[in-house]
């Protein structure tokens, strides 16, 4: 029974994000806790007023800004559980889902008072390829695992599963009590399979819309589609593609979770000039080598007084970048730190989050070749691997994956 | 007890703003009926739940209840840890709300005639007295709690509830 473990690790985490925020508090100075620490008012978008309205045409979890905190929650399907089941399962997901996100207690919530700040809940549904074989539905080609790449150092059971629950939320508080319920009512059909806890800088801390830092102090994801554009609705949704997947996964879109380890205490050793060369952008701006912005496209013939590359052959934005507007993927990502990682120490990482509407035409061109070559790769090994469906969004009386189910 | 009921009360009156289909309002005369949901089991017994809420000027009293997938239904109470038939129903002013929860008042279905799944939708009728009734769609779900030992008293009068009402 590995539930032990993994519920362990799941409160030392939470021990470890909470004694950070002390020590951050102690940094800050007494002043700064003793005039600015007032309690927000009703209205101006916090906690309970932080609401992302969940019914839609798509998932609300995919285009939401990131949380501060995300938790990802991976099952597998009881053996004996049936389509009818399914649909059940389902139903008590969509609707607790649906209430959390409004800050309402769900049915049978033993601690309703823990439901009422949803502090930007969302909770977003996938599918592993199991699940949709178990309804007899029709999987899309690339629901299943990634093609091997030699960076892979990947434990399966870090991976994978039947189906997803990825909650965010600002509050860590509000996290916890979602996933505490959306497991508990679905015991009856799942068993837990891996999870794991993400963060990115507190709510209101730099402002919206700023890119985040990964764990190496990097700009991270700068080159991400807003979901406003219809770049991002070409990716993700596969709006206006030349092929799509199957009829019950329009709307929605493919995802890929790779735990990705970060060996900080290597990348301390190299000094700031190595660190740019390496991402190919400057760290202090996310601008690319050469560039000033960090909206600036990386100029990527761009020679300098020796006639060498400003962003070197090896550099990652040069190897990341879509040789073709069907590479284009939309992506996300969350830091983590765990007490006892894949080596039983301390691991620190990037939890990356790839959403494409054919995750096999869009991403695996782009890890392919940063599996060739990418400098970041002396810092980095990918340990987990998931891919997922993202069943579209439904109305108020239907439930996540109503058009497979 | 009294405090504990009325917070929780003040959380099922904010529930009331935005009904989603998993809290179903059922309105009878002007009873509304919020948050049904039954503990799932596959025994002889289980509890209903609900919020009852009377926006009338005159008295009401849940004097029993119906559904088919239980042979005899009663309106119960918790009484130092041990669940009973509440003697004469659950009365509910004028323009107050019956918060029916695991560990107090509660709708008690016995004689389940088939097991009780987590998310499928049971239909209950409720009796107010007087000939009134109420039609609640009930989900159930899984639940740890409302765990009360069962101390029959008289199955008698228990079976006289279920004919009322209609």
């Amino acid at each position: 029974m590995t539930t032990a473990p993994r519920f362990s690790r799941r409160i030392l985490l939470g021990g470890a994000a909470a004694s950070a925020g002390l020590v951050a508090l102690g940094a800050g100075g007494q002043a700064a806790a003793s005039q600015h620490l007032v309690p927000p008012e009703p209205g101006d978008g916090w906690g309970k007023d932080a609401i992302v309205p969940f019914y839609g045409p798509h998932q609300a979890g995919v285009v939401a800004t990131p949380a501060s905190h995300a938790r990802f929650l991976a099952f597998d399907l009881l053996p004996d559980i049936q389509p009818e089941g399914i649909r059940r399962m389902l139903r008590i997901l969509t609707e607790d889902a649906a209430r959390m996100a409004e800050g309402q207690p769900p049915l049978a919530d033993s601690e309703p008072e823990l439901a009422v700040v949803p502090a930007h809940l969302s909770v977003t549904i996938g599918f592993g390829p199991g699940l949709v074989s178990r309804v007899g539905g029709q999987s899309p080609d690339w629901l299943g695992p990634l093609p091997p790449f030699s960076i892979d150092r990947l434990q399966p059971e870090l991976g994978g599963g039947d189906l997803l629950l990825i909650v965010q939320a600002d509050d860590l508080v509000t996290v916890s009590h979602a996933s505490r319920v959306l497991t508990r009512q679905t015991r009856s059909f799942l068993q837990p399979r891996w999870n794991i806890d993400g963060f990115r800088r507190a709510v209101g801390s730099e402002p919206a819309g700023t890119t985040m830092r990964n764990l190496f102090g990097q700009v991270d994801g700068t080159a991400s589609p807003d979901p406003q554009t219809d770049g991002f609705r070409r990716a993700v949704w596969g709006a206006g593609a030349s092929h799509s997947g199957p009829a019950w996964l329009a709307g929605g879109t493919g995802y890929v979770l790779r735990r990705i380890v970060m060996d900080l205490d290597t990348w301390d050793e190299v000094d700031r000039r190595d660190r740019e060369l390496s991402v190919g952008r400057h760290l202090d701006t996310g601008a690319p080598l050469g560039g000033e912005r960090e909206s600036d496209a990386p100029d990527l013939t761009a020679r300098d007084a020796l006639g060498l590359p400003v962003i070197p052959d090896f550099a990652h934005v040069r190897r990341a970048r879509a040789q073709n507007p069907h590479e284009v993927i939309a992506r996300r990502g969350y830091n983590y730190e765990l007490d006892h990682g894949v080596q039983g120490e301390p691991e620190s990482g990037l939890l990356f989050e790839a959403f494409a509407h054919d995750p096999q035409a869009q991403f695996v061109p782009i890890q392919r070749r940063l599996a060739e070559m990418d400098m970041m790769n002396l810092w980095t090994t990918p340990v987990g691997s998931s891919v997922f469906a993202i069943p579209p969004g439904c109305e108020p009386g239907g439930y996540i994956g109503d058009t497979l189910v | 007890m009294l405090l504990q009921r009325g917070l929780v009360a003040g959380a099922v009156v904010a529930l009331f703003v935005s009904l989603t289909a998993g809290c179903q309002a059922t309105d009878s005369a002007e009873v509304r009926v919020v948050d049904a949901w039954i503990k799932a089991t596959d025994e002889s017994m289980t509890g209903m739940f609900a919020s009852v809420e009377n926006q009338g000027s005159s008295d009401v009293t849940i004097v029993g209840a119906e559904t088919e997938v239980a042979g005899m239904v009663e309106i119960h109470e918790v009484v130092g840890g041990v669940m009973r038939e509440k003697e004469g129903g659950r009365a509910i002013a004028a323009g107050e709300t019956a918060v029916l929860e695991p560990g107090g008042d509660h709708i008690m279905l016995m004689g389940l005639n088939r097991a009780l799944l987590p998310g499928e939708t049971i239909t209950v009728t409720i009796f107010l007295g007087g000939g009134d009734s109420v039609e609640v769609a009930a989900q159930v779900r899984d639940f740890a709690g409302a765990d009360e030992e069962y101390v029959p008293k008289d199955m008698g009068e228990s079976a006289e509830h279920g004919e009322m009402g209609e």
